[in-house]
C-alpha cells in the first residue's frame, strides 16, 4: 500500500473563497478493500462544509481524496482528523479482511 | 433455534470497550480499555480518540479469542450511535463499518442510554424498576410507563458524575481506576459534615451551583486546616446522593413502582447503593445495583442491546451507521470579549460581584433582547448650566446665591441635557411585564366588595391622574404647586448649587416622576387611625 500526498495551498489558481486545497491518493492494490474504505468514510459529512470540502474517489483500487478549504488552518484541522480515520479503516481491513474461512485463533495479545 | 451472537463495540466517552454477548443475556467476552489522565486533568476528545484507535482492534481480537467465536459465528455487529463526545464515538463506527463490509454483517445502532437500563435490568433481572441512571455524562430518574421509558427528572446542569470528576480535579486525586472510586475510598474517612447546597428542584436536581460552592469553599478551608479533603469527599457525596435518592422516591411515588435499579458509572457507587437500599426498604421495595463490570460503560451492553433489536428485525443500513454527538446542555452566556453568545455547562456563578463594571460602556443593544430608543441628537450651542451636588462643608446656604433665574420653574431646565430615557415613563421603559392570565375577567377591577371608608380612599387615589411629561403637569395646579414646593424645598435645605458645567463633563440628568406614593402599610395605618379618632367613614 502506498500514500501519495500533494498539497497545493495557491491561492492564484482557484477561486477566491476555497484557497486552499489538498490531495491524498491511497493505493491499496485491490479495488474490493478501497470500496470499503471509501464507504465506511464517506458516511461521515464534513462538520463545517461552509469550511471544507472533501470529495472522494476509488479507481484502480486506489482511493483518491481531495480536500478544499477557505483557511490553511481549518484545512489542516480536517486533513489531520481524516488522516487518522483513514489509517484506522485501513488497519481494520488489513487485520480482519483476511476472510472468514482462514479464521484461526491467534493468542490473546497482553 | 440458534442462539443469537452478537459483537458490540462502545466508545462514547473514555473507555473503550468490546463484548460478545448472546441473546439470552450471557457474556461470553467484555474486555475494556480506560483513558486515564493524569490527576487534575479532565479527558478532552481528542486525545480520547487516540486513545480509542490504539486499542480497539488488539480490544476486537481478545474479544473475540476470548469468547471463543469466529466472525462467521457472529449475527450482528453494534455500536454507540451517541450521546457521546464526536470524535471517540466515529472510532467504534468506523470499524463496524469495516467489518460489516467484510464479514458481510448486518449493523445496528445503539443508544448509549438505553444499553445501560437493558444492560442493568438483565443482569439483576429487575422487571419494572425506577431507573436511576446516573454517570459522567447524564443524571436520570427514568420509568417505564404507559409503553415508553420516561424521565421523570433529571440534572438541570451537569450530571453527577461529572460533578464528582470535576471535584476530584480540584483535589488532585488519581483518575485511576475512576475520581470516583477514589472519592468513595476518601468519604469513608471523613469525619466531619460541611454544609453543601441542596439543590432539588421540583423532580430535577442541580449540580453546578454546589460545586462551584464546594471548589471555593474546598480550597480556603484546607488552607485554613478546618477540614481535611476526606470531609469534603464525605459531605459531597452525602449531599449529592441524598438529591439523587429524593428525586428517585419522588419518582416512585408517582408512577407507584417499589423497586430501583441503578445503572450508569456512578451507580456502583456502594454509598449510593446503600442510602437508596434504605428508602427502598422503607417503601418495602427492592433496590437492584450491579458492579462495576456492568455499570461503568462497556461492549456487552452494546452488544445485548442492539441483539434484542436485531432479533426484533431492526438493523441499520451502512450509509444510516452515523454518530450523534451529546447536545450540549448549558447555560447561554455572553461573553463580553467577543460579544458572542455560547453555550456552556461549565459555569461559575458569583454572587457577590457585578458582571458589568461601571466603567465600562457596553451596547445595551448587544446585551438585552428590546429595542432601544436612540434620544434626540441635539447639541448644546452655549455652556449648560446644571445642579451641583452642594458640598457639605460649605455652610450655611443662602437664597441670595442662587440666580434669580434659577427659580423653581421646572421648563427652566433645558431639554437637551435629559438623559436619553428622559422622555418616556419608567414604566415603558422597562417594557411590561405580561401575565399571561387567559380569562377576560382578569382585565376588570371591582370595588363594590371594599369597606366603605377604603372604598373611598382607594378611589380618591386612583382618580389622582399620573402624567408622563413635565409640561402636561405644569398645567394641573396640584402637581405645578407640588414641584415648586418641592424646588423650593431643595433650595432652603442647600442641597444643590446652580453652577456653570464644567468642560469636559456631561451632565447627568434628573426628571419629574409623577406617582402617588401608596404603600399598603400606610393605608392600614390610615384606617387604624380613622378608627382610633373615630373619624366618620365617607
Amino acid at each position: 500500500m502506498e500514500a501519495v500526498a500533494s498539497r497545493t495551498p495557491d491561492a492564484q489558481t482557484l477561486p477566491s473563497e476555497w484557497g486552499f486545497s489538498c490531495d491524498l491518493e491511497v493505493d491499496y492494490e485491490s479495488q474490493e478493500i478501497a470500496s470499503i474504505v471509501y464507504s465506511a468514510l464517506d458516511v461521515d459529512k464534513e462538520l463545517h462544509p461552509d469550511k471544507v470540502k472533501r470529495q472522494m474517489s476509488v479507481s484502480d483500487g486506489k482511493l483518491s481524496v481531495h480536500f478544499e478549504g477557505v483557511e490553511a488552518r481549518f484545512l489542516r484541522a480536517s486533513f489531520s482528523a481524516f488522516v487518522d480515520v483513514l489509517t484506522l479503516a485501513t488497519k481494520t481491513a488489513e487485520e480482519f479482511g483476511k476472510g472468514m474461512e482462514s479464521w484461526h485463533h491467534s493468542p490473546v495479545p497482553n | 433455534m440458534k442462539n443469537l451472537i452478537a459483537l458490540g463495540f462502545e466508545g462514547s466517552a473514555n473507555k473503550i470497550g468490546i463484548g460478545v454477548v448472546t441473546l439470552d443475556g450471557t457474556i461470553l467476552s467484555n474486555p475494556r480499555h480506560t483513558y486515564i489522565t493524569p490527576p487534575g486533568q479532565g479527558f478532552l476528545p481528542r486525545e480520547t480518540a487516540q486513545h480509542h484507535l490504539n486499542h480497539v482492534l488488539p480490544l476486537v481480537r481478545s474479544a473475540l479469542d476470548e469468547a471463543g467465536v469466529s466472525p462467521a459465528q457472529i449475527d450482528c455487529l453494534c455500536y454507540t450511535k451517541g450521546p457521546g463526545m464526536g470524535a471517540p464515538l466515529q472510532v467504534s463506527a468506523i470499524v463496524v463499518r469495516v467489518l460489516s463490509q467484510l464479514w458481510k454483517k448486518p449493523i445496528v445502532a445503539v443508544n448509549h442510554c438505553v444499553a445501560h437500563i437493558e444492560m442493568g435490568r438483565v443482569v439483576t433481572g429487575a422487571v419494572d424498576p425506577v431507573v436511576l441512571y446516573v454517570s459522567g455524562g447524564n443524571t436520570q430518574v427514568i420509568a417505564y410507563s404507559e409503553g415508553r421509558y420516561r424521565i421523570f427528572g433529571e440534572t438541570i446542569d451537569i450530571a453527577v458524575g461529572n460533578c464528582l470528576d470535576r471535584f476530584a480535579r480540584v483535589l488532585t486525586l488519581s483518575n485511576d481506576p475512576s475520581p470516583g472510586y477514589n472519592i468513595e475510598q476518601l468519604a469513608k474517612k471523613g469525619e466531619q459534615f460541611i454544609d453543601i447546597p441542596y439543590v432539588v428542584k421540583g423532580m430535577d436536581v442541580s449540580f453546578s451551583g454546589l460545586l462551584s460552592y464546594i471548589e471555593a469553599t474546598a480550597v480556603e478551608k484546607l488552607q485554613n486546616n478546618e477540614c481535611t479533603p476526606a470531609d469534603l469527599c464525605y459531605s459531597l457525596q452525602e449531599t449529592v446522593f441524598a438529591m439523587l435518592v429524593e428525586i428517585t422516591e419522588r419518582a416512585m411515588a408517582h408512577c407507584d413502582k417499589k423497586d430501583v435499579l441503578i445503572v450508569g458509572g456512578v451507580g456502583c457507587n456502594e454509598r449510593l447503593q446503600e442510602m437508596m437500599r434504605v428508602m427502598c426498604s422503607e417503601r418495602s421495595g427492592r433496590l437492584f445495583a450491579t458492579d462495576d463490570r456492568y455499570c461503568i460503560d462497556n461492549g456487552a451492553m452494546i452488544a445485548y442491546t442492539g441483539l434484542l433489536a436485531y432479533a426484533h428485525g431492526a438493523t441499520t443500513p451502512l450509509e444510516e451507521s452515523t454518530f450523534t454527538q451529546r447536545l450540549q446542555k448549558g447555560y447561554r452566556c455572553y461573553s463580553s470579549e467577543t460579544h458572542r453568545y455560547f453555550l456552556s455547562a461549565d459555569v461559575t456563578f458569583f454572587e457577590d460581584s457585578p458582571f458589568f463594571s461601571t466603567s465600562e460602556s457596553l451596547p445595551i443593544s448587544e446585551v438585552l433582547p428590546f429595542p432601544l430608543i436612540s434620544p434626540p441628537d441635539a447639541v448644546p450651542s452655549r455652556p449648560l448650566q446644571i445642579y451641583h451636588r452642594h458640598h457639605r462643608v460649605v455652610v450655611p446656604p443662602s437664597l441670595a446665591e442662587v440666580p434669580a433665574d434659577s427659580l423653581p420653574i421646572p421648563s427652566a431646565s433645558p431639554a437637551p441635557a435629559l438623559p436619553p430615557f428622559a422622555g418616556l415613563p419608567i414604566a415603558l421603559r422597562k417594557g411590561n411585564r405580561s401575565t399571561r392570565n387567559p380569562h377576560p375577567i382578569y382585565n376588570f377591577l371591582s370595588y363594590h366588595r371594599l369597606s366603605s371608608p377604603y372604598s373611598a380612599f382607594v378611589s380618591a387615589i386612583s382618580f389622582v391622574s399620573l402624567l408622563k411629561s413635565t409640561p402636561e403637569a405644569l398645567s394641573y395646579p396640584g402637581w405645578r404647586q407640588a414641584m415648586v414646593d418641592e424646588m423650593t424645598a431643595l433650595h432652603s435645605n442647600g442641597i444643590w448649587d446652580l453652577i456653570v458645567l464644567p468642560s469636559g463633563k456631561s451632565t447627568v440628568g434628573c426628571r419629574w416622576v409623577y406617582t402617588v406614593k401608596v404603600k399598603i402599610a400606610s393605608v392600614r395605618l390610615l384606617l387604624s387611625m380613622a378608627v382610633m379618632r373615630s373619624w366618620p367613614p365617607y
